[in-house]
């Protein structure tokens, strides 16, 4: 079972995200867009290659992409149910 | 040639274009939305004969411009006129963006050059994953598709590495992408066999290394293309080598060490404040060492600082965040983190009052710079002194 906490940090460190914390990087948070985060489409990309990396998850569509980079908390969800599966 | 559109769910289209074309030959702008739209809206406007001015709503500084200034109407548009087809919009030295007029023929003939470059090659599908705001885009992602013969137009608003290796596994594929696709790509644990594609990179010099892992990998090849906005395309490179091959129609010298480039790609115009003629050869910051029809790039000889091929000026951003209230000087510099995809990033050393929110950076960056993602990190430090020359300094 990954914890959110391992997830939140490997983001902070993929990203090199250096002025925020775990801490301030709430659950619920969205990664994406102007309200949340603000990463881009280029960190998507990045996200993707850190998540097959350090969690040994693949995803292969934008689509999918969409719905599990909504938060931590929901790319939490799927790295643990892929885990799984 | 045929445009494929594919669908966030991976659905695929084929988009008939408008062909009741009317001839309007005034500037319009197009408003750079998404590639589907863009690709609809750009190429009846660009066969008719109308006139393109393309840049990036996003940027303030130009949309307060463009609403308070009607292109048509500018002192000098008439002689900028003469044939003139797009104009692009790009960072200018002092901040401000510049405008480049491009002639019919600085687009066709650079279309002719490319496709010199990638002759040797049979093509039957051009995957695009750039966009096409930048004249980087709508040269090799539409004018080249819609020069070359029978050739399938893909397109897609944003891929994943995954979706692109996928396109790209297709026989006899050109696929026109950025350094941050290569990278990617050259960290996938899988490699497939790509032989039968080309991928073109442009906005930002690869690292040996990366090419290297890449092409591998993937027993593909890389084209690297150099140059800007004013001028064109200048170079490419095939591989891994350092040295940079003047592109068909393209004469290149060493000016003061700086790279020199007569071409007939260079605007004729451009819109500084007020519209100037351009003269060649046109004289660049890079600092090269030419050798034949070769240069190897040595540097640059003025402050600003490349992030993804766009310039982008320290002392204009250093300005803008000095406005902010709570900061009383600000120092921006270049930091190369080689382990990221955008490995251009700068660091922003602030001498303030208070913590600033980062979104309030983020606002005021992209007022000047649109779009174009500045990754950058905050440190703060008790005093910015400046030195007797004025340059700020750091202590610690």
């Amino acid at each position: 079972m990954i914890k959110i906490e391992d997830v939140k940090t490997k983001i902070i460190e993929g990203l090199n995200l250096e002025d925020i914390t775990t801490d301030e990087l709430k659950d619920d948070m969205a990664l994406f867009g102007d309200e949340g985060l603000g990463l881009d489409s280029v960190d998507a990309i990045e996200l993707t290659l850190i998540l097959e990396k350090e969690f040994g998850v693949k995803i292969t569509n934008m689509a999918e992409a969409e719905n599990i980079f909504a938060s931590s908390a929901s790319l939490t969800e799927y790295i643990n149910n892929e885990k799984n599966s | 040639m045929i445009f494929e559109y594919i669908n966030l769910d991976a659905s695929r289209e084929i988009i008939d274009l408008e062909k009741n074309l009317t001839i309007t030959p005034k500037w319009n702008y197009i408003q750079t939305s998404n590639k589907l739209d863009f690709i609809k809206s750009f190429i009846p406007k660009y066969l008719s004969g109308e006139k393109i001015v393309l840049f990036d709503a996003n940027h303030k500084q130009l949309l307060n411009f463009y609403n308070n200034n009607n292109i048509n109407d500018l002192a000098g548009i008439d002689k900028a006129n003469k044939n003139s087809k797009i104009l692009f919009f790009t960072s200018g030295s002092s901040g401000f963006p510049v405008g480049a007029f491009k002639s019919k023929d600085n687009l066709l003939l650079e279309v002719e050059s490319l496709k010199k470059i990638v002759a040797n090659r049979d093509i039957k599908r051009v995957v695009v994953s750039v966009p096409f705001v930048h004249i980087y885009g709508i040269l090799a992602g539409l004018l080249l598709p819609m020069e070359l013969d029978n050739v399938t137009l893909v397109v897609k608003e944003d891929f994943l590495p995954y979706e692109l290796l996928q396109e790209a596994m297709s026989e006899d594929t050109l696929v026109i992408t950025t350094p941050v696709f290569i990278k990617a790509m050259a960290k996938l644990p899988e490699s497939k066999d790509l032989s039968h594609s080309l991928f073109v990179s442009s906005t930002a010099p690869l690292a040996l290394e990366d090419v290297a892992t890449f092409e591998d990998k993937y027993s593909s090849s890389i084209v690297q293309l150099f140059g800007s906005t004013e001028t064109g395309g200048i170079a490419y490179k095939k591989g891994q080598t350092t040295e940079w091959t003047a592109l068909p129609f393209v004469e290149i010298q060493s000016c003061d060490d700086k790279l020199s480039v007569k071409s007939p790609f260079i605007s004729n115009y451009l819109l500084n404040e007020e519209i100037v003629e351009l003269e060649q050869p046109y004289i660049t910051e890079d600092i090269v060492e030419i050798k034949n029809n070769t240069f190897t790039l040595i540097g640059r000889s003025n402050k600003l600082i490349k992030i993804a091929g766009k310039r982008i000026s320290a002392t204009l951003i250093e300005n803008i965040l000095e406005e902010i209230p709570e900061i009383n000087k600000a120092i921006v510099s270049l930091v190369y983190k080689k382990e990221l995809l955008r490995s251009e990033q700068i660091l922003i050393t602030l001498e303030a009052s208070g913590e600033v929110d980062k979104r309030l950076i983020k606002e005021k960056i992209s007022q000047y710079y649109g779009i174009i993602t500045i990754p950058f990190n905050l440190k703060y430090v008790d005093k910015i002194n400046s030195s007797a020359m004025g340059k700020k300094v750091i202590f610690n």
